[in-house]
């Protein structure tokens, strides 16, 4: 009985197969296209700070005092590995503060308290306070101490600062 | 001999044919029955360089996709979006998740977020879309600072499909 039969058995087996394949491949249509996708990512700087003077009382005699805490928040875009500058200047000499019967020498110092930040001595031209490299927002503090040698008469000293990036 | 063997090779072509036609009716659709039809208006999207602090999202102009489903019965169809990769500038890239998109009508669209991991779905339905239709998507970049400069690319793969 088998015998007679295999061609019969042969054939539903490969009609089965065939069956399932075509059920495997089957129904799946589409359609697809494509597109390309540019951005352009120019460079550029933003920088905030709390304060773009400092503001020294009158004082007698030799001194050494925090005159000012200036917050800041340079942001800059630049290539990877672009440096990004921070510089501050006077805009009138510190000089200019000293005063009284016995004025003498002034001089003001910057400490930055953050990764990044430098420390100087400010003066009528640019003196770097803050260097990093490439793209990013940097976050943090100057403080200003004045020296002096003598009697200082106070005043306001306006100050200078830029954010450059390649 | 050959009048026994010839009768059982006809029974055997017979049983095929018989299977055949018994199991086609589990196939609910024929393969490549559906006509799918699928353009884009542009063949790139573009995003312009913006200020980080007034443009906290850079958006692309209004992009057109325009499909047609034809034979799909109750069929569901569906058109995803597929990332080839992140946006790439020679060694530096943006995330590809930086790019959203919202879409309209909705439904059949849908607002997601790019990957190049997983198609995302950006419109789907059921039966067929006949007359041709038309959805608009606008596509945005989160814009940051931590980006370096230069000019970044991707590719994008819409696909129309009915399963």
């Amino acid at each position: 009985m088998w015998g007679s039969d295999r061609p019969f058995v042969r054939v539903t087996v490969v009609a089965l197969a065939l069956t399932v394949l075509v059920g495997v491949a089957d129904g799946l249509a589409q359609s697809a296209r494509s597109i390309v996708i540019n951005a352009r990512v120019g460079a550029a700087t933003s920088l905030r700070v709390s304060e773009s003077v400092l503001r020294v009382s009158a004082s007698s005699g030799r001194r050494f005092s925090v005159v000012g805490m200036i917050d800041l928040e340079a942001a800059a875009r630049t290539r990877t590995d672009g440096d990004v500058l921070l510089t501050v200047e006077a805009l009138t000499s510190p000089d200019a503060l000293a005063g009284g019967a016995t004025g003498g020498h002034v001089e003001i110092d910057f400490a930055g308290a953050a990764d990044g930040l430098e420390s100087g001595t400010l003066s009528t031209t640019p003196q770097i306070a803050g260097r990093w490299v490439g793209s990013g927002v940097r976050r943090g503090r100057l403080t200003f101490t004045l020296r002096s040698d003598g009697d200082v008469a106070g005043g306001v000293l306006p100050l200078r600062f830029v954010l450059t990036a390649p | 001999m050959t009048g026994t063997s010839g009768a059982a090779c006809w029974r055997a072509v017979l049983a095929g044919l018989f299977t055949l036609a018994l199991l086609g009716g589990w196939s609910a659709t024929p393969v490549g029955a559906q006509t799918l039809n699928l353009t884009l208006s542009s063949a790139s999207i573009a995003f312009a360089s913006a200020d980080p602090d007034t443009t906290p999202q850079v958006a692309a102009p209004v992009f057109t996709v325009s499909y047609r489903v034809r034979q799909n019965g109750g069929g569901n169809w569906a058109i995803t979006l597929l990332a080839s990769g992140d946006l790439s500038s020679g060694l530096a890239t943006i995330p590809i998740s930086a790019i959203t998109w919202t879409a309209t009508p909705s439904p059949p669209f849908q607002g997601g977020t790019m990957s190049a991991a997983f198609a995302q779905t950006l419109a789907s339905g059921v039966g067929n879309v006949n007359p041709e239709d038309d959805g608009f998507v606008v596509f945005r970049l989160a814009n940051s600072w931590s980006y370096d400069t230069g000019t970044y690319t991707s590719t994008f793969t819409f696909t129309l499909s009915a399963p």
